[in-house]
């Protein structure tokens, strides 16, 4: 047990179960990827009464929550017994509440349910009717053995008697329960059963041992209750109530208590084989200045906060890079510059991804495409990548402004379709530089052209950077083997290939200097290139201001300091102007 | 008549249900619960108060280049690789990444420990992975009692000898140190930017009273002995331990990368001002740092009122995506002063920025990255 807590276990505490409880669950997120695996989909850390804990699990839809009861050291003297309650939350929806106490349904029917279940330790006795089963846990004061305990009801019935009986607000008296009828009918023990095995799998884990897992049911009494609230045994009515055991260590079940059984049982099965460890690839693609790079810092700085390193590959269509640089205090960056991986790279991102594994052997990685690649191209490229990739999700980033300015360019372009359409996850990005009531539309026509996708808004490249894992567990949750938005089948006519760029003209050229430059003559480099320019890039040492990130796109130019000084070599700076025909 | 109990709930009729079915909550638990559980309160342990907080960033960037750190971990195995094996300064056995220990490293410079750090540095750079890679994270920290006397804690105490060494020379350190000026030393966890620039603490004062959370592993308690340390040594155990009327340390028992385990924060409550929190990392997560503080503490105003260090965001990923963002996490305490740098992220602190917080800017100096950072050798001061 010291691998959990390293420390000797005593009485004075008088919460020492919780803290190895604790130790448990964080302890297995340290390896984010195991965690996932075993079937863990979130925790959260509820503090403000007694230690507790509210989590999600792997195929199922409830909250679970776990909180300290307290502790007692155990008859033999030489162990501690910690009690937790375990509640679980079905959603408000669920047909399932049907079945818990009226005042369960009551509660989860408040418009706060959601804020009550995130701090439900603080309102523990108000959601008492959530109370599914009881945890225990048994620790040996030497730290020679662990033991797990589930205790609920097989299925928890409690009938009135009388009815429950109510009137309506025009006087009407209605029976909510019949006389005779259950008030209530909780299959405690099937509900409380995924989160007992997944804490039990994951000491197995933790422990490096295999649990010694016994079971026994007991007869109980089913109650029913009369009007004036007394309660009493129904003669002839029977239920019963299921202990769970999970043993480490030197602890064994109680002799007489129970039958072995030889695993774990409700544990979830992965719908995908985890065993290959392989990491993850992103793709992030988006037109243009759409505001990609932007957006990748803050994803990436979204993941570096969890210790969730991730390595980059990022290709550009102009020959001088510019992202790789703007990304490389954040992460290890691989650059393919001077032309795009949909088409005239493609074979450029085998060795650029092998270079980066073999030196960032991370667990997932992300490409950054150009602003021209069509995804739909791309995957067929990673189709080929399996023996060193898992195919993640495909991220499109899309501009507000010009899909607010162009309401049409969806449906007129067929390379931005493509990029939308072929998304998992559409981020509408400079969402708080249209106005709000254009918002909607936007939103709408993004929706219409890629329904399935989950669809964000961004500012500045920020958004709710978790529902990117949470959609991507979901799907690899899924059993009915419903492909990703991005791996639907093609409904192309037979023949027709993927719109690219490369039929639309696009190219690309490099202006450098060789002496301080004024905004003014880059303003005028940009406007003799004419209408077919679509972006421009660079780090330019701009006169009075010093080295500056100058980027152009969507009709706006932006000025910003450069993160570091120019190279030598690379003298006053250089802008990759990109578009169609454009002028000498 | 029946109604289905779903719809009637949901009805106009919930005044009139509530009060009735509220009446039978109690015979419609499981059969286990306890009959009523008692009504939790707050603990709200009085711990005194202060007159102020003052603390000088000493350093906070624990190390210059992430990709060289993220190359560093990925290559070694990830995570939940013991710190001491990563072959990084100064305990390097020249085997290369993830092939090191604590007692191959230590064998080469310990004769050289507490006062030939130079040297003992140079040998580690030879043996070692990227040592011009390492600075560290460490602050003093004075609390003002409320008479006006001054008490000066060292907080943490960096990663890289020379760097340290710099850093305290820089700022005065060195000498109040071996001056008896600084009280005592508090190291919040046994991560290698924190402690592992301790000989530069025990070269100037060998007898200074330590406090660490009571559960270092063997290495980190052998390595305070072999920096020479012999001073008073306080091994916190969980929960709160008071420093002196108004500071109070609290040792989080929490699993952390690189095999550390435990860490601790300080909480002063400054008079009339209300709670002001100091982190190292913050690894337990904020969630629960702020929690704890509201649960356990006594503080004036019932206020939230400062808070620095390193935000490390979470232990976890929040079951409910849409909570899962720093930035949302903390706006329920409506901090009025907020100094972060070092693991806190320099997108998470422009967002602090953006998001209207009051965060206290730094001069982007010897080595930090922003001024959203209250960075290396800036001061913030509880009350403003």
């Amino acid at each position: 047990m010291e691998s959990l807590l390293p420390r000797t276990l005593g009485v004075e505490s008088g919460s020492d179960c919780a803290s190895l409880l604790g130790a448990l669950l964080t302890g297995v997120h340290l390896d984010r990827r195991l965690a996932r695996s075993l079937g863990w989909r979130g925790v959260r850390p509820a503090a403000s009464a007694a230690p507790a804990w509210s989590f999600r699990t792997a195929g199922s839809g409830h909250v679970f929550g776990l909180l300290f009861l307290g502790e007692t050291v155990t008859a033999s003297g030489d162990g501690l017994l910690g009690d937790f309650d375990l509640f679980v939350f079905p959603n408000a929806e669920s047909a399932l509440l049907e079945r818990f106490p009226l005042e369960a349904l009551r509660l989860a029917l408040r418009e706060d349910y959601g804020r009550l279940v995130r701090d439900f330790s603080a309102h523990a006795e108000a959601l008492a009717p959530f109370v599914c089963g009881r945890l225990r846990l048994e620790a040996a004061l030497d730290g020679s053995g662990l033991g797990l305990g589930l205790e609920a009801s097989a299925r928890h019935r409690l009938v009135a008697l009388d009815g429950v009986s109510a009137e309506t607000p025009d006087g009407r008296p209605v029976w909510l329960v019949d006389p005779g009828e259950p008030e209530c009918d909780v299959p405690q023990y099937r509900l409380s059963l995924p989160a007992f095995s997944l804490l039990a799998a994951t000491a197995e884990r933790l422990l490096r041992e295999t649990a010694k897992v016994s079971l026994a049911v007991a007869p109980v009494p089913v109650f029913g209750f009369r009007a004036e609230g007394k309660a009493e045994p129904l003669p002839g009515e029977c239920g019963r109530a299921v202990r769970l055991r999970a043993d480490f260590g030197r602890l064994s079940p109680p002799p007489g208590r129970g039958r072995r059984v030889p695993r774990l049982p409700g544990r979830h099965e992965p719908a995908a084989p985890q065993t290959a460890r392989l990491p993850v690839l992103h793709v992030l693609t988006g037109f243009l200045g759409a505001g990609k790079t932007t957006f990748l810092r803050r994803w990436l700085d979204f993941l570096h906060g969890r210790e969730r390193f991730t390595g980059v590959i990022q290709n550009e269509f102009g020959a001088v890079g510019l992202d790789a640089r703007l990304v490389a205090g954040d992460t290890r960056v691989e650059a393919i510059d001077g032309g795009c991986v949909c088409c005239s790279l493609a074979d450029s991102l085998r060795p650029g991804l092998e270079r980066l594994l073999a030196d960032m052997p991370a667990e997932q990685f992300i490409l950054e495409t150009t602003g021209l690649a069509n995804p739909e191209n791309v995957l067929e490229s990673l189709g080929e990548l399996d023996d060193l990739v898992l195919p993640g999700l495909v991220v499109t980033v899309l501009d507000a402004v010009e899909l607010c300015r162009r309401p049409h360019l969806l449906e007129e372009w067929d390379l931005l379709r493509a990029q939308a359409e072929r998304a998992d996850v559409l981020v509408v990005n400079k969402a708080d530089a249209v106005p709000a009531d254009a918002l909607p539309g936007v939103l709408e026509r993004v929706a219409a052209v890629n329904g399935r996708g989950l669809l964000l808004t961004a500012r500045q490249g920020t958004t709710a950077f978790a529902s990117l894992d949470a959609f991507y567990n979901t799907w690899l949750d899924r059993r009915d083997r419903v492909r990703m938005p991005s791996r639907r089948p093609s409904l192309r006519p037979l023949g027709q290939k993927p719109p690219t760029h490369a039929a639309d003209g696009y190219v690309s050229r490099t202006v450098s200097w060789d002496r301080p430059v004024s905004r003014e003559a880059i303003v005028a480099v940009l406007a003799g290139c004419g209408p077919g320019l679509c972006r421009a890039k660079g780090l330019v040492f701009v006169h009075g201001e010093g080295a500056c990130v100058v980027q152009y796109a969507a009709g706006r130019l932006s000025f910003d300091p450069a993160p570091e000084p120019l190279p030598d070599e690379e003298g006053y700076g250089h802008l990759v102007l990109i578009g169609i025909g454009l002028r000498p | 008549m029946s109604i289905n109990r779903r719809d009637f709930l949901r009805g106009a009729a919930l005044g009139v249900g509530a009060g009735m079915l509220g009446a039978m909550g109690a015979f419609s638990y499981s059969p286990w619960r306890k009959a009523m559980l008692p009504q939790v309160q707050r603990k709200m342990t009085d711990i005194g108060q202060c007159k102020s907080v003052r603390i000088l960033n000493i350093s906070e960037t624990s190390w210059f280049d992430n990709g060289i750190f993220m190359n560093n971990v990925t290559k070694a195995g990830g995570l939940l690789v013991d710190q001491y094996t990563f072959n990084w300064p100064p305990f390097g056995n020249g085997k290369g990444i993830g092939k090191g220990s604590y007692a191959d490293g230590i064998a080469k410079i310990k004769h050289l420990l507490p006062h030939k750090l130079e040297e003992a540095w140079a040998i580690a750079k030879e043996s070692s992975v990227a040592p011009d890679n390492a600075g560290g994270f460490s602050c003093l920290v004075e609390i003002e009692d409320l008479e006006g006397k001054k008490t000066l804690y060292l907080f943490d105490t960096g990663w890289n000898y020379e760097w340290m060494d710099t850093c305290y020379k820089r700022e005065g350190i060195d000498r109040m140190l071996a001056n008896n000026e600084i009280t005592a030393f508090i190291q919040t966890h046994e991560h290698m930017d924190h402690f592992w620039g301790f000989p530069a603490v025990t070269k100037y004062n060998p007898n200074i009273h330590i406090y660490t959370p009571s559960t270092f592993y063997p290495p980190g308690k052998q390595y305070i002995k072999d920096c020479g340390h012999v001073g008073k040594w306080t091994e916190v155990k969980k929960g709160l331990h008071q420093l002196q009327p108004g500071a109070a340390l609290y040792m989080f028992e929490v699993p952390i990368i690189f095999k550390v385990f435990g860490e601790m924060s300080l909480y002063c409550n400054v008079k009339d001002v209300g709670l002001v929190s100091i982190t190292g990392c913050c690894h337990q997560g904020i969630i629960l740092f702020a929690d704890t503080a509201y649960k356990e503490l006594r503080y004036d105003n019932d206020k939230f009122y400062g808070l620095y260090g390193g935000l490390h965001i979470s232990p976890f990923d929040d079951w409910d995506p849409k909570y899962d963002d720093l930035v949302i996490g903390l706006k329920k305490w409506e901090l009025q002063r907020v100094g972060c740098n070092h693991c806190t992220g320099l997108i998470t602190a422009q967002k602090f920025v953006d998001a209207g917080y009051p965060v206290v800017k730094g001069t982007a100096r010897f080595r930090s990255k922003t001024t959203n950072y209250l960075g290396n050798g800036d001061v913030i001061t509880f009350p403003g």
